[in-house]
């Protein structure tokens, strides 16, 4: 029975990415038709070779989300460092006013802080895309640091103290060994929010940051079935990958740090 | 003199948690700071070892006022109530620890963790990680990493209270061991009275942030300042008298009472310092109530209105409403005025 619902699982899973990658590799495959004919490799050389754009686009979702990845998981980790150490009902607080952009619908959102960025000369740059994605990530990146600071009993810092650490050494041997775990899963969780954004690099980024969603939309629009597959293949394959990357990495860290937990 | 804490006060908010205190530990000696949960015990050894500023009062190690310094350079360990030991670190590693931060020659490192892996009886658990072993070997393990440094003063925040029963004597004779065999100077916070009187060579007293008594562990247990510190101790007998010219008079006889001072004074006794004789013709009393307290038996005797507790293992000879004689200590008695 395990067996069989477990098939049915990865079958729901693999049977949307089965069919998006055939409509990479046949250039007619639509309904009634069951199995597929014509095979082609033109989306994927097309992706690779003809069109700059997308490999470009690739690129610079890449270098987006690990700068947000970056970015969020250190603001969100100080701040959660600072909230760790306050009352509950003070910290819950605080959290609200963090979260208050997660409340408000992104379109909304991201028209504000464009005319912030605006101000600021931020539209149109890297930066601009990066800080409109840190307004999204950093209140998740912050709960992620809360929880891993509280998991570190203020007694252990209190020992090693006593042994002789100093704040330097403290952070160096102690803190952070223990929060890698969490700086790991919080910079995947920011990651997979700026790769999978549109709305933000489409307004902010202004199209001189083009990212692999926003050079995704188009092509859907236009019913382009097979370049938009071959770009939510890649798309997927990315965030599946991070997901495995980041998985493996803190089960490794992971596993004779449990009993902090227990 | 080692350690002398000298009219400590601390307070946090509205609560003041302990209210002058002094006591000095002497160097290569075993000090049980004794109290019930909430009195302040915790609080002292965190003010010694800097993690906590008093608001007054200073502390001084080895003559060197030390109120202010920085918990790191104070050379004091504290090992605290759960192991606490890093999880990332191995048993070697954890030992090693304040070693490498104070950043000893890898010779010397070697050689101190593995006099100390062999002293703790823990050289097969060094590659190990702390999830993968006992609670008792973990705590081992954190007798070791304090040790690991040389420290010139040791604390202990109830060290076995996690441990079951047999564990707990088992780890109370290594380190009671460790402090002869080492000559270390050793606080200990307790709220067991009997983990205290097996263990030290002098005992601190605390309740609501005072200092009731300091004293070697026998004073303390027999001979209490207050009757707080008497039943704090253990259960005991009161027996009102008057002390006129070194003799102690009341209902069951004349006791000898030199150097205490005359006047109205209650006699003191544990409920094992007075012995039931069942041939004794005089000084009869009546057996009111017998409780089991496992291998001893616990007898209330009445005599003219005053009621005596006494502890014996012989639980054959008596019964309710037998008439027995009282047999007192001649020598040590201790009289509170």
């Amino acid at each position: 029975m395990k067996k069989i619902i477990t098939g049915i699982i990865i079958l729901l899973i693999s049977l949307p990415m089965i069919l998006t990658f055939l409509l990479t590799v046949f250039t007619y495959y639509k309904y009634p038709q069951l199995l597929p004919s014509q095979l082609t490799f033109e989306y994927w050389n097309n992706f690779f070779f003809k069109n700059p754009l997308m490999i470009r686009s690739v690129l610079n979702s890449l270098f987006l989300g690990l700068m947000n990845g970056t970015s969020s998981t250190i603001v969100g980790f100080m701040a959660g460092r600072a909230l760790s150490k306050q009352k509950e009902n003070r910290h819950t607080r605080t959290m609200l006013l963090y979260s208050l952009p997660l409340f408000i619908p992104a379109t909304a959102l991201f028209i504000g802080v464009h005319l912030i960025m605006l101000r600021l000369s931020f539209t149109n740059t890297y930066l601009g895309v990066v800080l409109a994605h840190m307004v999204l990530s950093v209140p998740y990146s912050t709960n992620i640091g809360i929880s891993f600071f509280k998991g570190i009993p203020s007694e252990m810092e209190q020992v090693a103290r006593t042994i002789g650490c100093r704040d330097f050494n403290l952070f160096k041997k102690v803190i952070l060994p223990l929060i890698t775990p969490g700086l790991l899963f919080s910079g995947s969780i920011c990651f997979l929010l700026s790769f999978s954004d549109y709305f933000a690099a489409a307004l902010i980024g202004g199209g001189k940051v083009i990212t692999l969603s926003a050079l995704l939309y188009p092509y859907i629009n236009n019913a382009d079935y097979g370049n938009s597959a071959t770009l939510g293949i890649v798309f997927v394959s990315i965030n599946i990958g991070v997901f495995f990357i980041t998985e493996r990495i803190t089960k490794r860290l992971t596993k004779v740090n449990t009993y902090l937990f227990e | 003199m080692k350690l002398r804490v000298e009219g400590i006060r601390k307070a946090f908010g509205q609560e003041s948690v302990l209210k002058d205190i002094h006591f000095d530990a002497q160097e290569g000696k075993f000090l049980s700071i004794l109290g019930d949960s909430g009195s302040g015990k915790s609080t002292i050894l965190k003010i010694i070892t800097g993690l906590v500023e008093p608001d007054d009062g200073r502390v001084f190690l080895d003559g060197e006022d030390i109120t202010h310094k920085d918990p790191a350079q104070r050379g004091i360990a504290y090992v605290f109530q759960s192991p606490l030991l890093f999880p990332h670190l191995t048993v070697y590693e954890n030992i090693a620890f304040g070693l490498e931060v104070k950043k000893v020659s890898k010779s010397e490192l070697q050689k101190r963790v593995s006099e100390l892996l062999s002293l703790l009886k823990i050289e097969e658990l060094a590659s190990r990680y702390p999830a993968q072993i006992s609670g008792g070997q973990q705590q081992r393990v954190s007798i070791a990493r304090a040790l690991a440094t040389k420290p010139s003063l040791i604390l202990m925040d109830e060290p076995f209270s996690g441990l079951d029963p047999t564990l707990r004597m088992e780890m109370g004779t290594l380190i009671k061991s460790l402090q002869e065999l080492l000559h270390l100077t050793i606080i200990f916070v307790t709220h067991d009275v009997n983990e205290s009187l097996r263990l030290s060579d002098q005992i601190a007293l605390i309740a609501d942030g005072q200092i009731l008594q300091t004293g070697d562990a026998k004073s303390v247990y027999y001979r209490p300042q207050n009757q707080i510190v008497a039943s704090f101790m253990g259960g005991g007998n009161w027996i009102k008298g008057i002390i006129e010219q070194g003799v102690f008079s009341c209902d069951f006889g004349e006791f000898q009472a030199k150097n205490f001072l005359d006047g109205e004074a209650s006699l003191f006794l544990r409920p094992h310092q007075i012995a039931l004789n069942k041939n004794l013709k005089s000084d009869i009393v009546k057996i009111e109530e017998i409780r089991r307290l496992g291998k001893e038996i616990q007898v209330d005797v009445l005599r003219e209105g005053v009621k005596l507790t006494i502890e014996t293992f012989d639980d054959h000879r008596y019964d309710i409403g037998d008439e027995v004689g009282l047999e007192f200590p001649k020598i040590a008695l201790h009289y509170v005025n």
